[in-house]
């Protein structure tokens, strides 16, 4: 009997042990290093697009996009919070260092995606770069977005590709399980894309030069964070000298005047100070564009978070072109026939010396491009060419009746189903942003995302389609 | 007593070894976890790199497919055209751009008229100048169009008519007009594109 007892007891532990193995197991899978919680994907470009320009010095916006999949076991995509990415290039492109020999100003990173650029290197032709978000993780960005767009100077005439070095790459993001401690997402494709750098006195049909006509060819994006252009590269900031830098991303917020039971999000518009070409041309005057502008939908009755909205400008004729970022619009106070609050900008022309037959492209932070080319310009230009005469003095022109078109939230130079399911996600959560702060689904600045967004965006796209079928 | 004692000799072995055999499988099971997680991404591929190429009807599971009575017309003759999709997944869309490429200089289109199913498109038109049909249609819906695993869902209709002799397609555009002419599908879930695979449609025209 005592023998029995003793060997039901040995059985018994067996089986305790049995559970114990299994509940270890369980647990050392959670705890493992380097395993992956999801999978993603990178591209540089849009599928398909190529990189061509007309001649050399000319720069090349390259924008990298990341694609987060589905998270095993559950039917959320994956989050994204950090990234780093190596882009390696051919001998025709340059990433010009300033004068503390940094090239973060060339890595105008996406910043509704993250908060800061930690870390930007050249060596042996390839860039690489980190981008961090310190968002909390319900407003991390998963499926395709935007990483950074990365402009390039091109130094020689040739074609290459830029890719994206997998063994130097990597992404991580939020885990939505909870007991896990994985953090990495897995790279499926790396995609690159080619560029080619043409010796100048062709046409320009090209993917990354704007189109004669009043389409953008490709996604050009003149993006409304800090981007400097060819001719004002900086030349002089106070850097640490560490290559980690700090990374402060507290913007001031406006008090809020009204109450709010709805999903908040901080405010963080693109950019609070205009960036002003400094560097003058030598021995002569520099022609100014004075410009008023409405942007589609923005209505004096609720646009309490226009506030700065930037546009960038190109100005063109013929192969002839110089494109500027960050320039600040006020507001005039005054309306166009349809309602829409009328803003004035003004730009010192620096490094364009054209004056006569001029046609300018102006795109707002949420905007698809548009092309101005004649004064009281109140539809599509539809031509080749411009019409605008610039001048040294006070002349405005007005193109405040062919309103900037709202929609492009996901700034790849189109308005399509990608950015209306954005603007449509938003949307039905009403989230909401403190008067003065800045949603980029948020069309018509009301300070909340609703329908009247989706609506705008639905009629901008059928405007566009309009024109271009 | 001592058979009773025999036997326990023999069960405590067993349960030994189903212990290590039960650990074995779950270990196992967990690697294969792993590897589905790694498969996802391949699998994920959007739109072709080319961009007149489409997935690989395999990685696909929404197929744009031509419906017509007749491929073969007289000069002059009119036959209608229909565009389905057909799903072969449980899928919520935000958005379907569809973009049907065509010759204007053989065909005409006209009568467009689009899917029971579908909310009245934010853009639908013959573009005779671009050779192109389009249709746009965004779904407001929170939750997007569901469709269901092996519905067929009626898109777009037309009537094609034939202006000269000799054989000529209808195709689902990838890419086009400065790449604007891009069909797409955006998923409600992910806000991201959808896989999808097309047919072409040759229609031969005889006197």
């Amino acid at each position: 009997m005592k023998k029995n007892t003793k060997s039901l007891l040995f059985i018994i532990l067996a089986v305790v042990a049995l559970m114990g193995v299994l509940a270890l197991v369980r647990q050392s899978q959670e705890t493992r290093r380097g395993a992956y919680f999801a999978g993603t994907s990178l591209r540089v470009g849009s599928p398909g697009q190529a990189f061509l320009v007309n001649s050399v010095g000319e720069d090349i916006l390259v924008p990298v996009f990341v694609e987060t999949e589905q998270v095993a076991g559950t039917s959320e995509m994956a989050k994204v919070d950090f990234a780093k990415v190596t882009l390696c290039y051919g001998d025709h492109l340059n990433l010009v260092e300033d004068a503390d020999g940094y090239v973060d100003y060339l890595v105008d990173f996406n910043h509704d995606a993250f908060d800061v650029l930690l870390f930007t290197k050249v060596e042996n032709n390839c860039l690489t770069f980190t981008v961090k978000s310190e968002k909390s993780a319900d407003r991390l960005k998963s499926g395709m977005f935007r990483v950074a767009t990365v402009t390039f100077n091109t130094i020689a005439q040739g074609s290459g590709s830029i890719n994206i070095d997998r063994d130097k790459t990597q992404v991580s993001g939020s885990n939505p399980n909870l007991g896990s401690n994985d953090m990495a997402l897995s790279l499926g494709d790396l995609v690159g894309a080619d560029y080619s750098v043409g010796g100048g006195g062709g046409p320009t049909n090209t993917p990354v030069v704007i189109n004669p006509t009043n389409t953008p060819a490709v996604p050009v994006d003149v993006s409304p964070t800090l981007r400097p252009t060819s001719t004002s590269r900086p030349t002089s900031t106070q850097r640490p000298t560490s290559t980690l830098r700090p990374t402060s991303t507290s913007r001031p917020t406006v008090p809020t005047s009204k109450p709010t039971d709805k999903p908040v999000v901080p405010t963080s518009k693109p950019t609070d100070k205009p960036v002003v070409p400094t560097d003058k041309p030598i021995g002569g005057d520099t022609p100014v564009l004075n410009f008023r502008i409405a942007f589609a939908g923005v209505k004096t009755n609720h646009a309490y978070c226009v506030v700065a909205w930037p546009v960038g400008v190109i100005v063109m004729k013929g192969e002839i072109k110089k494109s500027y970022a960050d320039v600040i619009v006020e507001n005039t106070g005054e309306v166009n026939s349809k309602g829409e609050i009328v803003f004035v900008g003004s730009l010192e022309l620096t490094g364009f010396y054209e004056t006569e037959g001029v046609a300018a492209f102006i795109k707002g932070p949420k905007h698809l491009q548009m092309k101005y080319a004649m004064e009281n310009q109140s539809g599509s230009y539809g031509k080749v060419g411009g019409e605008l005469n610039l001048t040294y003095s006070s002349k405005i022109y007005d193109f405040s009746e062919y309103s900037l078109l709202a929609g492009d939230v996901n700034r790849d130079g189109w308005i399509n189903g990608l950015d209306f399911s954005q603007v449509k996600s938003a949307a039905v959560q009403y989230i909401e942003v403190e008067t003065g702060g800045y949603i980029i689904e948020d069309l018509d600045g009301s300070c909340q995302v609703n329908t009247a967004d989706t609506t705008l965006l639905v009629k901008s796209l059928d405007e566009r389609q309009e024109e271009l079928y | 007593m001592q058979k009773k004692q025999e036997w326990l000799k023999f069960v405590i072995p067993v349960v030994a070894v189903l212990i290590i055999a039960e650990s074995v499988l779950v270990v196992s099971g967990l690697d294969k976890k792993k590897t589905v997680a790694n498969v996802v991404p391949e699998k994920k591929a959007i739109v072709s790199e080319e961009s007149d190429a489409l997935l690989p009807e395999e990685d696909a599971l929404l197929h744009f497919v031509f419906e017509t009575d007749k491929d073969t017309l007289l000069v002059g003759e009119e036959n209608k055209v229909g565009v389905s999709l057909v799903t072969e997944t449980d899928v919520s869309l935000d958005s379907l751009e569809l973009y049907v490429e065509y010759d204007p200089d053989v065909f005409d289109v006209s009568d467009l008229d689009y899917g029971d199913s579908l909310p009245k498109p934010a853009f639908m038109k013959v573009s005779e100048d671009k050779g192109l049909v389009v249709a746009n249609f965004m779904i407001s819906e929170a939750n997007g169009l569901p469709l269901a695993d092996g519905d067929v869902m009626k898109v777009l209709d037309f009537v094609v008519t034939g202006k000269q002799t000799g054989e000529y397609k209808f195709s689902i555009s990838t890419g086009g007009v400065s790449e604007g002419s891009v069909t797409m599908l955006v998923e409600n879930a992910s806000q991201g594109l959808v896989p999808f695979s097309s047919d072409e449609l040759v229609i031969r025209i005889t006197e």
